[in-house]
């Protein structure tokens, strides 16, 4: 299996009223091709900043963040922001989309964006449809995003993400403003992707969200405290319940 | 929580707080001031012509006024009669400064001996001229404003062989011939040096004016009285005298408007800040609500704010109106004895309605505090209810690149706030462009026709030289000046046809009414030059055209019979046609050329319009005025813009305004881009940060932000410049009616003026606000998605 992301040494310090806070020490971390880890931990314990850091959303104060063989912390934030849209993708707590854009007209914005896309205007919205039904929210595609619910919603963000086909998604806590219900069906649909050779790094506090991908980091005060294998989800109920079953008991073990 | 709320207010949305305080300043300050200044000058003119002891009529005459003197002295509602006399027979080519010639005017100057004083004339210092000194003169602004002239410096006064080397001594303050709208300098001079200057010349005719004032109970029944009498230039009464005074107000007057505009703007941004305001409070204001306050003590706090910024923008702009009311006082002042009459309490009430309209509108504009609950303390305003409006555009049917489009997507989406910006652009714009239309048409030859001359490629009013030597012996003697002048520019390379244009004081009567009229005649143009209203051209010696306005005043109309009175009798004329003109401030007509004209009848001249052979170009015209004036040795050669310009005399004025205007436009239109871009930003930081985070670059949100603007530009371009011709149109003819009554006069434009460099000017300064403010998205980085609600 290829890297996808491949961070060695990464600090993260900010420095706030003259005090530095060392967020992120020393970290090394790779996610492979394919792979679906989640980053666990404690409020404040650096999961989201470290997120930031190796999507390239944020500059590591030291250290190294190779992404598909590139050293992204050596680009400048027009090459940042290049490959951010071109080969990842995002997904946030909160749905955050374009208010004055309507939901297909969101999801294809950075198709379009994109100088890599070469189809025409057409064939992109075709395609913006495609993954809409795929996910199934075709119904609402020209709906204004105040007409659509939080799960819809967050089904047309992960539309986003996969617009432009990138290596790896991004996803700080993507279930933490939904349901039960609502937060299964758009895990399912992370799974999906996942299942169709994309990588996907996920920040949470969801045990049942983590239980579902190959492998859990647990961060306590900046630093990769432990890690579990669980390797790769089937699907079924069962199976799930051994693997949250596994997690619960690990994370009691790091002091969750 | 009320000051917590009010402090984090002025420090989050300082530049917005600092834009609306600056249009407070500004409105406060104009406002002020220019109320300051009409009321001033208003109140000045009264106390003016009351110090000044002019009379309630008055009559100017080439001639000795012993005829008025005949008409009036036995009338019971004439109180009183005086007299002043003037020598006009100096020429401006003999009246040197260091040796040099000084800037001619149309008219010799009128030289009066201080003992011919029977009016009080004002020094600088408004102390009453007395005495003249030996060897010094003072003179109305008209005779130095084109010159360098200072106290103390010498003029050369030669005439009839002999030189008098004069020192000026200052401004004289001239109820008669001070105001912009007469072109006479008028000359005070010691008694002695008078006589040495003029006495050879004294009682020659036509060599001095008298002015003649007339006190009376009954002006009208004085009007009728010497109205066509021999030898009467201007006859008019006291307040006519003071309603020329009123175009030194005209830039007073304009920019009360522009303070009115300014707060308006104010409150439109006030409303803007307020409702931005309330939005961005809107959990503040719910937990407010939730634990139990009341709304009017929610809208207390935004009160305080709007108070505290009202009362310090509206004091500060207090006091900045006391030092730009006396700069625009300064300049009336230099021509009219103002008195102690200072308006600085208007000025204060006008500050203190000020702060008061902003408190009534800031107290409607808070209403919506009345509808918010406290749900929408927990909903962020939300209110449960999903009801949105869906994009106009669609960026997968658009074939615009993302940028442009998310740019025109914006605007779609906040029709009123873009609206408002449109609108307010749009206002700024025309107001440059029109008072530019308004200043080339009111210094355009267009205008000719209002002077009451035909078109011609130029006109020479000089009579000082050896052509004009029998002008006024012969019945000929006008046309015989022409053609002189036509041999000369002949032996000049310069053939042109020269035709005269003579004036004939006469009285007008028709049925029980009668009126003074000038009249113009020209026996060498054609009839169909002239530009008439209604009616056709007189076409025989029997058919007369008048203004409008005097046929108004005569109760007559097209088709009636008038009686002309001339010294050389009285005839029937027919009226075949109506027309505008200032001349004569509007009374006045137009005679066919085939009339017989007598020596006795020719009491005026407006100098010989010429021709040039071939057609010339513009450039070769212009070459050839500038040749004229060195052949003749005069400056009285006018092109026709120029003779436009010297006869209504408010184009400076309105190019005065139009620079300030553009002063304004740039400041409204940076301050207005400069808060609203700073208040979109503010509104779509989460935006702003999600587009950071899937992959957008800053140059492109900031071409995207910068871009909506250039957009709103662009149209307000194209809407000020399809709108600015019609508008100036609309408005010409209440401008032009402060000078006289006129009628479907079309307004001339610059087009590189009102279609190119003006709406370039606003294009660049809002591209530019735009897109410095937009630089401040800069600043928010794609990890600020996590610090969003």
């Amino acid at each position: 299996m290829e890297k996808v992301l491949d961070v060695k040494g990464l600090c993260k310090t900010y420095v706030v009223n003259k005090r530095q806070n060392n967020v992120l020490k020393n970290i090394d971390l790779t996610i492979e091709e394919g792979e679906m880890v989640s980053v666990m931990g404690p409020s404040g314990s650096g999961k989201s900043t470290l997120l930031y850091c190796v999507s390239g959303m944020d500059r590591p104060t030291a250290g190294e963040v190779k992404f598909d063989g590139r050293d992204i912390s050596k680009l400048n934030d027009k090459q940042l922001a290049e490959v951010r849209l071109d080969e990842m993708g995002f997904i946030f707590q909160q749905m955050y989309m374009m208010k004055n854009l309507s939901v297909l007209d969101n999801i294809i914005l950075p198709s379009v964006r994109s100088k890599k896309n070469k189809e025409s205007r057409k064939k992109t919205e075709e395609r913006g449809r495609a993954l809409m039904n795929r996910l199934g929210i075709g119904e609402i595609a020209e709906n204004d995003i105040n007409e659509t619910s939080g799960g819809q919603l967050q089904r047309a963000c992960i539309c986003r993400s996969l617009m432009n086909e990138p290596k790896v998604i991004f996803a700080d806590e993507p279930t933490g403003a939904l349901n039960r219900s609502t937060s299964d069906e758009v895990l399912s649909e992370l799974l999906k992707i996942n299942e169709s050779g994309t990588a996907v790094m996920c920040v949470t506090h969801d045990a049942k969200v983590a239980a579902q991908c190959s492998r859990v980091l647990y961060i306590i005060d900046g630093t990769i405290h432990s890690e579990i294998e669980l390797g790769k989800y089937d699907g079924s109920e069962a199976a799930l319940r051994d693997r949250e079953r596994t997690l619960n008991n690990w994370l009691m073990e790091q002091g969750w | 929580m009320f000051f917590r709320i009010l402090k984090k207010d002025l420090k989050r949305k300082k530049t917005m707080n600092i834009i609306l305080l600056l249009f407070v300043i500004l409105a406060s300050m104009f406002t002020s001031s220019s109320v300051n200044n009409i009321l001033a000058v208003t109140k000045g003119l009264d106390f003016f012509a009351e110090q000044s002891g002019i009379s309630d009529y008055l009559a100017i005459s080439g001639d000795k006024p012993d005829n008025i003197y005949d008409m009036l002295e036995d009338k019971s509602y004439v109180t009183s009669l005086r007299s002043e006399k003037c020598f006009v027979s100096l020429p401006w080519a003999d009246i040197r400064l260091n040796g040099e010639k000084i800037k001619e005017m149309s008219d010799s100057p009128l030289c009066m001996p201080e003992g011919e004083m029977k009016l009080n004339y004002f020094d600088i210092d408004n102390k009453v001229i007395t005495d003249v000194p030996k060897g010094q003169f003072y003179s109305n602004t008209h005779f130095c404003s084109d010159t360098d002239l200072k106290v103390g410096d010498k003029v050369t006064f030669k005439k009839d062989g002999k030189e008098l080397v004069l020192e000026y001594k200052g401004i004289a303050k001239d109820i008669i011939f001070g105001s912009q709208l007469t072109t006479n300098a008028r000359l005070l001079l010691d008694d002695s040096d008078a006589n040495y200057l003029f006495e050879d010349t004294a009682e020659e005719e036509g060599s001095s004016w008298f002015i003649t004032y007339i006190g009376t109970t009954d002006e009208n029944a004085v009007k009728d009285d010497i109205a066509g009498a021999d030898g009467i230039i201007f006859q008019g009464s006291k307040n006519l005298l003071k309603l020329a005074f009123s175009i030194n107000m005209i830039v007073a007057y304009i920019l009360l408007a522009v303070s009115i505009g300014l707060f308006i703007i104010s409150l439109v941004i006030l409303r803007f800040t307020i409702q931005f305001t309330i939005a961005d409070e809107l959990q503040e204001i719910g937990v407010m609500k939730a634990v139990g306050i009341d709304d009017l003590s929610i809208r207390k706090i935004y009160l305080t704010k709007y108070l505290g910024l009202s009362v310090i923008g509206s004091a500060i702009g207090f006091a900045l109106s006391l030092p730009l009311g006396n700069l625009m006082l300064k300049t009336v002042s230099d021509i009219i004895y103002i008195g102690n009459i200072h308006s600085v309490l208007a000025g204060a009430v006008c500050s203190v309605l000020i702060v008061a309209i902003i408190l009534m509108f800031c107290y409607r504009c808070t209403g919506r505090i009345k509808k918010l609950s406290p749900i929408d303390a927990v909903r962020s305003g939300q209110t449960g209810e999903r009801f949105g409006k869906r994009g106009v555009i669609h960026l997968g049917k658009s074939k615009l690149p993302a940028t442009p489009f998310l740019a025109l997507n914006d605007i779609f989406s906040s029709p009123k706030q873009f609206g408002m910006i449109t609108a307010i652009f749009t206002i700024c714009l025309l107001l440059v462009t029109v008072i530019s239309n308004l200043s080339t048409t009111l210094n355009s030859d267009r205008l000719l026709y209002l002077v009451g001359v035909a078109p011609a490629d130029a006109y020479y009013e000089n009579f000082d030289g050896e052509e004009s030597k029998n002008y006024g012996k012969t019945d000929d003697s006008g046309e015989e000046f022409a053609q002189a002048v036509s041999k000369k520019l002949k032996e000049n390379g310069m053939p042109a046809k020269c035709t005269f244009n003579h004036t004939i004081n006469a009285k007008v009567c028709c049925k029980d009414k009668s009126e003074s009229v000038r009249l113009s005649l020209n026996k060498d143009e054609s009839m169909d030059s002239y530009v008439y209203n209604e009616g056709y051209a007189p076409a025989s010696a029997d058919e007369i055209a008048l203004t409008s306005k005097l046929l108004d005043k005569l109760g007559a109309s097209i088709g009636d019979y008038v009686t002309l009175e001339m010294s050389s009798g009285k005839k029937k004329y027919l009226v075949t046609a109506s027309f505008s003109s200032l001349n004569n401030t509007g009374s006045f007509g137009i005679l066919h050329n085939s009339f017989d004209l007598a020596k006795e009848d020719m009491t005026g001249s407006m100098g010989i319009s010429v021709h040039f052979d071939g057609s010339p170009d513009k450039e070769q015209v212009a070459a050839n005025i500038k040749k004229m004036r060195e052949i003749f040795d005069t400056d009285q050669v006018y092109d026709g813009n120029e003779l436009i310009t010297k006869n209504i005399g408010v184009g400076d004025a309105l190019d005065a305004v139009k620079a300030l205007m553009i002063v304004i436009m740039v400041l409204v239109v940076t301050l207005m881009t400069v808060l609203i871009e700073r208040s979109f930003i503010s509104k779509e930081k989460s935006e702003i940060a999600l587009m950071k985070a899937i992959g957008t670059t800053s140059g492109e949100i900031v071409a995207q932000h910068t871009l909506r603007f250039v957009m709103i530009s662009a149209v307000v371009c194209i809407v000020a410049s399809a709108a600015t011709i019609p508008l100036s149109n609309l408005l010409i003819s209440p401008v032009l009616s402060i000078v006289c009554e006129v009628k479907g006069v079309k307004c001339a434009t610059d087009p590189l003026d009102i279609f190119v460099v003006s709406p370039l000017i606003l294009l660049a300064i809002t591209a530019l606000g735009a897109f410095f403010t937009a630089l401040y998205t800069r600043t928010i980085t794609s990890t600020d998605t996590a610090s969003n609600e």
